[in-house]
């Protein structure tokens, strides 16, 4: 079963001779459970492809199928609700925010689907994650990896079918990075989720079950 | 608005009614008492004025201020003279009663409407609930029939629940295409074995058709038998690998991970591969810069199985006089162990490749092996919640370094 397949997907920016295509004519598809990572070199229209397979861009043209479902033919309101509740991101940055800590960072998503947040989940997630006595840390206390562990947290909480992670060790330095990798893949694999990682780090990228080569737009193999 | 909810709306509307009827009915009843009071003091007012010694003066005056005193029995009893009864006076009697029965057909009228409403809405919320009975019903028998294809739209369902189905649906799916895909790593292991196994098999037999056939001196022979040795010792590796393989692919192999010195585990390893080692003059350095606690969450015993394999490859893939450094490092949910080699490298290419089952490099090809214990390594250390990679060295010195992360303890 295909969590996640694209059909003829592209991204173009400008007309003519100035158009760039970001994304171009790509096919993809990930199993359910599996773990993707994409690599290429910068510029080469990874970033864009994870927004586009997060809906948080419109393509230019081509589907976008999660769960055999087109998700461009949603409302923008129904298009955030799937999103909310079948797709976890990770970002470079974090992302989090700096007034709440740790825990209410973590289950701010869950909140605002008027959900009630599942504590024992969670708080087994924060044990698998190392952040049980961050709990209720304000952000900014955090170093780097401790913040991105908490965004995986976050991503993890609200059991979402996919997770998208964009570049999520690029802030870290090796160390960091390598402990942040082998716990994210500990995690997915544990609550079974499927995840699609972009990296620039080929060493890093091994730790998937598929690697996808992304240049010019295109996906390679 | 889930199910729940919707019984809840059910029950409001009844409470609605009956408090919308119970204002209707007090409203009605005010109104009559008002009417009732309005009617008598009407006829009060006359039989005042009416029993005033001068009735045209007293209207007047009433109509400038309405005296305190007119209900006085007085007034009624000088009516009594002339055959009135202050309670039975007939014309009022009909307009009262006429006013009394419109307003209670009116009221009549207005409840049988908000009736009507309340009941049309009461139903409507049932049939809500019944056509969506229905139709999780048909989807229900749809799941059950795993060919057919995903939900996709239904009126009648909300949202959460089209979710839950949905996701119940591909999780039906896809445990179906497992099942499938299981069967099909079945086949192709067995495929895979058996090709595995021909080649050595041959070259036995070949060999001892040889010995058996042909005329040979003695040492032609001793030089047979012993190629027939090595041919024998590699199916046995074989054998002993693929047996390991099977049982991890079928979910044999039991890894009890327990928190266990991986120093020791080292030990072990090194141990078990130095005299290996030593017929290539190849040094084996342990560095002991690492200072912190080194319990880690492992099997000893697989984990030991992994670690020879790995230094086993670097043995074979290095040249003589050569070096292997294992270093330890601390990240801070996990401890790293790196196998650092001299040996042939391997491209980045096949970085990911080589973990793959029965891969061998291109390199490689010159050399013994069986393309599995990566595979294996891999599937180990995966198991444990560990991770493990490779990359090659930089710069002119050629070789690979082996990472290994397994968590802290």
């Amino acid at each position: 079963m295909q969590i996640l397949e694209t059909k003829d997907l592209c991204k173009y920016y400008g007309k003519n001779e100035n158009q760039v295509k970001a994304v171009d004519m790509t096919n993809i598809s990930v199993e359910k459970g599996e773990f993707a990572a994409i690599v290429g070199k910068s510029g080469s229209g990874k970033s864009t492809l994870l927004h586009l397979l997060g809906g948080l861009d419109y393509p230019t043209s081509g589907k976008v199928l999660i769960g055999g479902k087109d998700i461009f033919t949603l409302k923008e309101e129904a298009l955030a609700a799937f999103r909310r509740r079948k797709i976890g991101f990770i970002f470079q940055s974090y992302n989090l925010i700096s007034s709440i800590n740790v825990w209410e960072n973590i289950v701010l998503p869950i909140g605002l689907d008027h959900k009630r947040a599942d504590t024992d989940f969670i708080q087994d997630i924060l044990n698998v994650l190392g952040l049980t006595e961050k709990r209720n840390s304000m952000p900014n206390t955090l170093s780097g990896g401790q913040q991105q562990r908490v965004a995986i947290a976050r991503a993890l909480a609200s059991k979402p079918d996919i997770i998208l992670a964009d570049e999520p060790t690029g802030n870290l330095d090796s160390q960091s990075s390598l402990n942040v990798m082998s716990l994210l893949k500990v995690s997915v694999k544990r609550y079974g989720q499927t995840l699609l990682m972009i990296t620039h780090d080929e060493e890093l990228a091994q730790m998937a079950d598929r690697i996808l080569i992304i240049e010019d737009g295109k996906v390679v193999s | 608005m889930g199910l729940h909810n919707r019984i809840t709306l059910r029950r409001f509307l009844i409470l609605l009614y009956l408090f919308l009827s119970f204002l209707t009915a007090c409203r009605e009843l005010c109104f009559l008492s008002e009417l009732k009071s309005g009617y008598t003091n009407t006829r009060q007012m006359l039989v005042y004025i009416a029993a005033a010694p001068n009735p045209k003066e007293a209207a007047l005056n009433w109509l400038k201020e309405p005296p305190e005193d007119f209900r006085s029995k007085a007034a009624g009893e000088s009516i009594a003279t002339y055959g009135y009864d202050i309670q039975t006076v007939t014309v009022w009697d009909k307009a009262y009663h006429s006013a009394r029965r419109n307003s209670l057909i009116l009221s009549a009228a207005f409840e049988l409407l908000l009736f009507l409403s309340f009941y049309i809405l009461y139903f409507l919320q049932k049939k809500r609930q019944q056509n969506q009975a229905v139709e999780l019903e048909k989807i229900l028998c749809q799941i059950q029939d795993t060919d057919s294809g995903l939900l996709h739209d239904s009126k009648e369902l909300d949202d959460i629940l089209k979710d839950r189905i949905r996701s119940l649906q591909e999780q039906i799916q896809s445990d179906h295409n497992r099942l499938l895909q299981e069967k099909e790593a079945t086949k192709s292991l067995v495929t895979d074995i058996s090709h595995q196994l021909k080649t050595p098999v041959a070259a036995l037999k070949t060999s001892l058709e040889l010995l058996a056939a042909e005329d040979l001196s003695n040492e032609e022979k001793l030089e047979f038998l012993n190629s027939c040795m090595l041919q024998a010792e590699g199916l046995e590796n074989l054998t002993k690998t693929l047996v390991n393989v099977s049982r991890m692919e079928k979910g044999l192999v039991q890894i009890t991970a327990k928190p266990s010195d991986i120093m020791d585990t080292l030990r072990t390893s090194v141990s078990r591969i130095y005299e290996k080692a030593q017929k290539k003059q190849i040094s084996i350095e342990l560095e002991d810069t690492f200072c912190g606690n080194t319990q880690t969450l492992h099997d000893p015993k697989w984990t030991a199985e992994v670690f020879v394999n790995i230094l086993d490859n670097a043995i074979k893939y290095s040249g003589e006089h050569t070096r292997i450094s294992i270093r330890l490092s601390d990240l801070v949910h996990f401890i790293k162990i790196e196998f650092e080699d001299e040996g042939i490298g391997i491209a980045k290419s096949d970085y990911h490749k080589i973990f793959q089952r029965f891969y061998r490099g291109e390199s490689a090809a010159g050399v013994e092996g069986s393309g599995v214990g990566l595979y294996l390594a891999r599937n180990m250390i995966d198991k444990q919640n560990g991770t493990i990679f490779v990359r090659s060295k930089s710069g002119s010195k050629s070789g690979s370094i082996f990472s290994i992360q397994l968590p802290k303890a």
